[in-house]
């Protein structure tokens, strides 16, 4: 019996279905997507830089300012996760692939679902390289303040929320422009048109990450609702974008309408005002992260007494730790 | 006892852009190869795109291997049992074969790693890629691709095979393997093969189909085909006037085929004289 005829027990590999083979898929377009190259060059060049020598600042860093300067890079990683799963979203329209694939088990839907989860992996090293340098930060000589772990995971929530944009966008329109042009318009909407810091603080927020750190002290936000805000935009556009290629189960609309509602209630929550105590905290921690020490209470250390004649010197101590916000 | 038709279809009609592709096309297909010819146009690759699930048709039933393809669960069920070769299949340049291959499996819901790769590499051996499925697609040769998305349509042990030209823009020495690899396709398995080739058809098939206008207009063995044609082909020393089709042959010598006049030196057919019949004139050609 030859080869081609020779009888398989191909039903024993279907083993779980659309489920597996939606997983089975993200997992194929997981490392596609980390392969991409610009998605590649930019986690590769955020580790280069966290590796280099002359890279962070690694004189006296604040903690709350780290964990902040984590997320700017990471946008990059985002907007090139976006054009990433973009571009694998409209691989079959592009080679003409569709036809085919329509013939096939997994339907549109299950496919636009594992390009959602693909972007997974994406974020998940965007999260790595955060708490690198973080970790990194933290055990310098002269660390000061906490940081936020809600500000932490900003980044790589913004990784998937644009890399679940560009599948949305993939399932929108076919024109290969689109992806180009959103990344401009994210650009342009995060640092031109609501970074200005005379700008009303709920509009601030509303940006994926916080891009103006070091200009002057950044005011204090409740975080946890800004990672709310991020990940229920990225479920509500992985599922917009289920709905697009056809997915219309009830289990997707549901999904859909809950992280919608809990996108408007991150927003809402994002901006209001700290409380007064919070408030306190973190106008403290701002220009002095750390609790304020005299040249008296350092000369207990003579090693680390400071010369009389800048006294009284405020001095820091190196406090070393992460904060949760609420 | 003769074993029940894969595939039976009943009055299949679709309209596209206005016209009627397909126009009440019944049939019934059995195991073995069925060769589909037709001239361009002729409706063929919209009705196997019909049969393959992928366009539903605006009337008539079908059923594929007991499945109703106008439900959801049926269409699944259909295609589970199903391998289809498009006529432009749409190769992802930038994968290996294997690559390729494997990602097909999946959207046919081949999970389990290790299954699936097993699968695919037995595929890929099949049509003779073992050696290059690390290749990308982009640097393999038109015949590779070909045999690529037939391995891709293999995958499964599919129990129907539709094939849309696949044999298009092969040399000789191509066609000769892909022939190989649709006769071994057909043992033991329903294949619809649609193409331009007549001698594809003669090689490979036990029964034939002739589409013209979205209609069948033959349905039988490639004997009964050529039979057809006998007593209707002829040679002369100059042109005659109102055949079908004739040509001056490398003896110089014209071959007619039509309506011979009396008197005439006939020639034994061939599948393609009668194929020319059966289309009625409208695959006419003079040389």
């Amino acid at each position: 019996m030859s080869a081609v005829t020779a009888p398989r027990r191909a039903a024993a590999a279907r083993d779980d279905g659309t489920r597996g083979a939606v997983l089975a898929l993200a997992r194929i377009e997981a490392v596609r997507l980390l392969r991409f190259p610009a998605v590649a060059a930019a986690l590769l060049g955020h580790a280069a830089w966290l590796l280099w020598p002359g890279g962070p600042s690694d004189r006296h860093p604040v903690l709350r300012d780290v964990a902040l300067s984590t997320q700017l890079p990471l946008l990059l990683a985002g907007l090139a996760a976006l054009l990433g799963a973009n571009s694998a979203v409209l691989r079959a329209r592009r080679h003409g692939a569709e036809g085919w694939f329509g013939t096939l088990l997994l339907r549109p839907g299950g496919r636009t679902l594992a390009h959602v989860l693909s972007v997974l992996p994406t974020a998940a090293v965007s999260a790595l390289l955060a708490v690198w340098r973080l970790g990194w930060a933290a055990s310098r000589p002269g660390a000061s303040g906490h940081a936020s772990a809600a500000e932490l995971a900003a980044g790589p929530a913004a990784v998937l929320l644009l890399g679940a944009a560009g599948v949305l966008l993939g399932r929108l329109t076919a024109s290969a422009f689109a992806a180009p042009l959103a990344v401009v318009v994210v650009i342009t909407f995060d640092f031109v048109l609501v970074t200005p810091p005379d700008g009303p603080a709920w509009l601030r927020w509303l940006v994926p990450v916080v891009s103006d750190v070091g200009r002057q002290p950044l005011p204090g936000r409740p975080a946890g609702a800004h990672v709310l805000y991020l990940v229920s935009l990225a479920v509500l556009a992985g599922a917009a974008a289920v709905l697009a290629a056809g997915g219309r189960s009830a289990a997707v609309r549901t999904v859909a309408g809950v992280s919608l509602a809990a996108a408007v209630a991150g927003a809402v929550l994002q901006g209001l005002p700290m409380p007064g105590a919070e408030q306190a905290r973190t106008a403290a921690a701002g220009p002095r992260p750390a609790a304020p020490e005299t040249s008296a209470a350092a000369a207990a250390r003579p090693h680390e007494a400071a010369p009389a004649r800048i006294a009284p010197t405020v001095r820091t101590v190196r406090t070393v730790g992460v904060q949760r916000w609420g | 006892m003769t074993a029940p038709p894969t595939v039976t279809a009943s009055g299949l009609a679709l309209h596209h852009r206005g016209v009627r592709a397909v126009d009440g096309v019944s049939l019934e297909l059995g195991r073995g190869v069925t060769g589909l010819l037709g001239p361009n146009g002729a409706g063929k690759t919209t009705l196997l795109r019909i049969l393959a699930t992928a366009t539903p048709p605006d009337s008539g039933a079908l059923s594929v291997l007991g499945h109703d393809p106008g439900t959801v669960r049926g269409r699944r069920e259909a295609r589970r049992a199903l391998g289809y070769l498009p006529q432009d299949p749409g190769f992802h340049a930038g994968f290996t074969a294997f690559e390729f291959v494997d990602y097909v499996a999946v959207l046919k819901e081949l999970t389990d790693r290790r299954t699936r790769h097993a699968e695919v590499r037995r595929v890929l051996d099949a049509v003779g890629l073992a050696e290059v499925r690390g290749r990308r697609i982009r640097r393999l040769s038109g015949g590779m691709r070909q045999r690529v998305a037939l391995a891709a349509a293999l995958l499964g042990d599919p129990a129907f095979l539709v094939l849309d030209e696949p044999t298009v823009g092969l040399d000789p020495e191509q066609r000769i393997r892909f022939r190989e690899l649709v006769a071994e396709a057909g043992e033991g398995r329903t294949v619809l093969l649609s193409t331009h080739q007549t001698e594809d058809v003669a090689m490979l098939c036990g029964r034939v189909l002739v589409m013209d206008r979205g209609r069948v207009r033959f349905d039988g063995t490639p004997a009964e085909l050529t039979a057809a044609a006998r007593g209707r082909v002829w040679s002369s020393a100059a042109r005659s006037p109102g055949v079908l089709a004739g040509f001056r042959t490398g003896s110089g010598e014209f071959r007619n085929i039509g309506d011979p006049p009396a008197g005439a030196a006939l020639l034994e057919p061939t599948l393609e004289d009668g194929y020319l019949l059966a289309l009625d004139g409208a695959g006419a050609v003079t040389a």
